[in-house]
């Protein structure tokens, strides 16, 4: 009866140092934010920088979108960024409709998102 | 947003076609499908949420609705049935019921979202900033919607998704 959901899954990578990447797989809902929020305290207590990868995100609700931006408001206070990239097309469309675009913060890839972090003068 | 205290009907669940029982348990997900409506009731559980969208996305699909119209109905969907698991019960109840209808109005869904708690004035939620962004969603999303709430008689959402957007 029920459909078989690709499982929820992130996984987190050290890029560089002060810089780490979370991956977010399956589908992003209240069911699992508490698990990206988790992650995104972590990285905020051990790093400046954080980049969220969206490409493998199938799904995205207001929960997911709380915990971005709750991220990028408590990174910016210490002087870090969080930046988005590759949102498919549900995710891009939430991002837009949520005004996520419209802060800097949404890239199309994992290159741009990181030469954003390379010019520390940037707001 | 302030939602009005209109006494709304009570639930109809005699009219949702043969085989419904209406003294059926919520603790189990009982799901209905005919050929152009779904009437789900499942327990206002986060982890059901995932399965609200699936069974929304392919009913939507068995009506023609193309991808970027059905996606936009599991947003708003999916936003809907988040209001009701954090806001409509005490966690201490037992018989939460979350209920889902759907059903084709031409070149449109039309979708309710139904709980029997308590009412949206009665308990505030702990977060206000995610319910502003769920019912942004939800108005983004469809091209009418209704919101329903009478103290200690739940609160339903109604709303329409297009075909085709606007």
């Amino acid at each position: 009866m029920m459909s078989h959901l690709r499982a929820f899954k992130l996984i987190e990578r050290d890029l560089r140092p002060g810089y780490r990447e979370i991956l977010v797989e399956g589908e992003l809902d209240l069911a699992v934010a508490d698990q990206l929020v988790d992650g995104l305290a972590r990285a905020g207590a051990e790093c400046r920088h954080i980049l969220i990868g969206l490409e493998g995100c199938e799904f995205i609700d207001s929960t997911g979108i709380a915990a971005i931006v709750q991220a990028h408001n408590e990174f910016a206070e210490r002087g870090g960024r969080v930046a988005v990239y590759g949102p498919t097309d549900q995710v891009l469309r939430v991002l837009t409709v949520t005004g996520l675009t419209s802060n800097g913060m949404v890239f199309e890839g994992a290159e741009e998102a990181l030469s954003a972090f390379g010019s520390p003068g940037r707001a | 947003m302030r939602a009005s205290a209109r006494a709304f009907p009570p639930p109809h669940r005699d009219d949702t076609g043969p085989g419904q029982d209406p003294g059926a348990g919520m603790d189990d997900m009982t799901e209905q499908i005919e050929q152009d409506r779904l009437f789900l009731s499942l327990p206002a559980e986060r982890e059901n949420i995932g399965a609200v969208r699936a069974a929304v996305d392919r009913v939507a699909r068995g009506f023609g609705m193309r991808e970027g119209a059905r996606s936009d109905l599991k947003t708003l969907v999916s936003e809907a049935c988040a209001n009701v698991v954090l806001h409509a019960y005490a966690d201490d109840e037992a018989d939460k019921p979350l209920e889902v209808e759907m059903a084709r109005r031409g070149e449109a869904v039309e979708v309710v979202v139904r709980d029997h708690g308590q009412g949206m004035s009665a308990r505030p939620g702990p977060k206000p900033s995610s319910l502003r962004l769920g019912l942004l969603l939800v108005g983004a999303m469809a091209s009418s919607f209704q919101l329903r709430s009478a103290r200690g008689g739940g609160t339903e959402l109604r709303a329409m998704v297009a075909f085709e957007a606007a």
